[in-house]
């Protein structure tokens, strides 16, 4: 059997999540130092590192057993597998922002809203009973209501400098976010010890931190 | 328009030659295993009525059925499930038969996926409906039906795992909760969300339904899971979780490890009344069976009917065994080059070889240097060249 495969979100979520590893004992040289290689061994487990809805959708299909990823990816990309633990690292918030001092639920006329996360959004004025439209954007949301295309955007925010900068303030937040792990549904049943060794390993050292 | 003459759609796939055999030899084996154990097979339409999957309880989501209008503006689907169809069926055509009744199936189901995941949209499932049968000895016959079909397919590592829909039921009932929070929690218990359900339950007071609750998704594995469970659970609850000790108990003489508990199956949980379970396959990383009790669903059609099944994705099981062998084209074969004048003899030929359960093809005799060349193409062992007389050549 192949050993316990790894998939770990590239790039903001990386470092927090080898420096994990790295309080677990493993030895994660080989995350460190990359090279060209694709698939790094990391103590006995084989690591991958991917794009977010990469790492998701690896872990549905079974070629990943264990997935670290943000839950702003799962709240965009729902999809069937467990979600066994809050790791706390890479903590923001999705947050319906708009310009600074106006009253973005005031009038009659329907709203426009750009996001980066349809699907977010979507939920989001569903759960309020809100009919709005949603544009999807691929680069800076704040970008479209100083262009007058929307009246508010939802996005990521971590500080809120960049929202201050524009003249957008945060309106309502919609979610929290941090990474998460998450565990394809038949590899938890299939090979229940390994991954619930190194799922205890992780809690543990969240716990020691 | 033009390129889509040559594509098939989103979700769907042809299958050919050694895929389409190993698909048909999964089918075959599972619907033999079923008819030696008593059940009768039936076929559905691929096409039924709309309304019939939005009974309360047995839903499917609207965005998951593919749907079509008939001429008179009437809402139809591809069915989603073989299981409301038969419900259907039996209460129906079936509606004076002597109970229990057994019956299998093995047909397409249709769902709708996001696109681009690399989801099936058609899937074969082979399963059973064992209806208007209550007790413990019919909950023990479907678990080890399921168990026997994936053996009957080659599979030896597979993990069955048991549950019970009431579980839930029970605890939730002693949480101060509406359904729509009822809900939200189910679907953490669903997920495993751990963290995301002790957040949730820490705005509630304390009770020992939120503390049973809270440790619902850990409770998966061996044996061990009824004890740490019992110092947990009362009530309803607890008689629940002595039924599936009952089913463990006399599973695992047969099963052995094959057979685990996870206590927090609460998917489609108004659907299921009582026993639930679920099959794994190593190289597979969906459910590869699913199943349970559903002793309500008879209600809609106006009888009260206690019935059992499961369903087996053909699909997986036929992927695995596809995976890491060479693609090849299927048996080898003989090939009949028939000359002109003498094609009568050959497809006589073919005859007697096929009947002696040869796989034979006839195709015209132009020269010989051709026949074998085409021959060689086609992967032939051994070709007859007929004319007035018959020259054989083997080839390999």
């Amino acid at each position: 059997m192949r050993p316990i495969r790894i998939a770990l979100t590239k790039g903001r979520l990386e470092k927090d999540a080898v420096a994990i590893f790295d309080r677990m004992g493993l030895d994660t040289e080989s995350l460190k130092n990359k090279g060209r290689r694709l698939i790094l061994p990391v103590s006995g487990y084989e690591a991958v590192l991917a794009k977010a809805a990469d790492v998701i959708t690896y872990i549905e299909h079974g070629v990943c057993d264990i997935g670290v990823v943000g839950k702003d990816t799962i709240l965009e990309y729902p999809g069937s597998y467990y979600e066994l633990l809050d790791l706390k690292i890479g903590r923001c918030r999705f947050a319906l922002a708009g310009p600074a001092g106006k009253d973005f639920y005031a009038g009659y006329a329907s709203k426009t809203i750009a996001t980066k996360y349809p699907a977010v959004a979507r939920r989001f004025f569903d759960g309020k009973g809100m009919d709005v439209k949603i544009i999807k954007i691929e680069g800076s949301v704040e970008l479209a209501p100083l262009l007058g295309l929307a009246d508010a955007i939802v996005d990521i925010v971590e500080t809120g400098t960049t929202l201050k900068e524009n003249g957008l303030e945060v309106i309502e937040t919609v979610a929290p976010i941090s990474a998460r792990v998450i565990v394809n549904m038949a590899s938890l049943k299939l090979r229940k010890a390994e991954i619930e060794g190194f799922v205890g390993l992780m809690q543990a050292a969240l716990d020691k931190e | 328009m033009q390129k889509y003459i040559t594509k098939t759609p989103d979700g769907t796939r042809d299958l050919l030659f050694e895929e389409c055999e190993i698909h048909s030899q999964v089918k075959n084996r599972l619907s033999d295993l079923f008819r030696r154990r008593g059940y009768y097979e039936v076929v559905t339409p691929a096409l039924e009525y709309y309304d019939l999957f939005t009974q309360p309880g047995a839903a499917f989501s609207q965005t998951e059925m593919a749907k079509l209008t008939e001429p008179g503006g009437r809402l139809l689907v591809l069915r989603p499930d073989s299981t409301m169809p038969i419900a259907r069926l039996v209460s129906t055509r079936l509606k004076e038969a002597s109970l229990p009744i057994r019956l299998h199936y093995s047909q397409k189901v249709y769902r709708v996926s996001p696109g681009l995941k690399g989801r099936s949209n058609e899937i074969t499932q082979s399963g059973v409906e064992l209806i208007g049968a209550e007790g413990l000895l019919y909950d023990l016959e479907t678990i080890l039906t399921a168990a026997k079909a994936l053996e009957a397919c080659g599979m030896e590592d597979y993990k069955i795992e048991i549950g019970h829909a009431g579980i839930f039921g029970a605890l939730a009932a002693g949480l101060p909760v509406d359904a729509e929070g009822r809900e939200e929690i189910r679907l953490l218990i669903e997920s495993k969300s751990y963290s995301a359900l002790e957040d949730l339950l820490e705005g509630l007071p304390e009770s020992g339904a939120a503390d049973a609750i809270r440790m619902l998704p850990r409770l998966f594995g061996g044996r061990e899971v009824l004890e740490q469970a019992a110092e947990i659970f009362g009530g309803k609850a607890a008689e629940e979780l002595a039924y599936l000790k009952e089913l463990l108990t006399r599973l695992e003489p047969v099963l052995g490890d094959k057979i685990n508990l996870d206590l927090g199956l609460v998917h489609r949980n108004n659907y299921y009344t009582g026993v639930v379970f679920r099959g794994y396959l190593p190289g597979s990383g969906d459910t590869v069976v699913s199943g349970g009790r559903y002793d309500k669903l008879f209600d809609a059609f106006g009888s009260h009917r206690p019935a059992v099944g499961f369903a087996v994705d053909d699909d997986a099981i036929a992927d695995i065994l596809l995976a890491g062998r060479q693609a090849q084209k299927g048996s080898p074969r003989k090939i009949l080059f028939a000359a002109a004048g003498y094609e009568m003899k050959a497809l006589a030929r073919l005859e007697e070889l096929t009947a002696g359960g040869q796989v034979c093809e006839v195709l015209p005799l132009a020269d010989k240097q051709k026949a074998l060349s085409t021959a060689k193409e086609r992967g032939a062992e051994e070709i007859e060249l007929i004319g007035q007389l018959t020259e054989i050549i083997r080839l390999v």
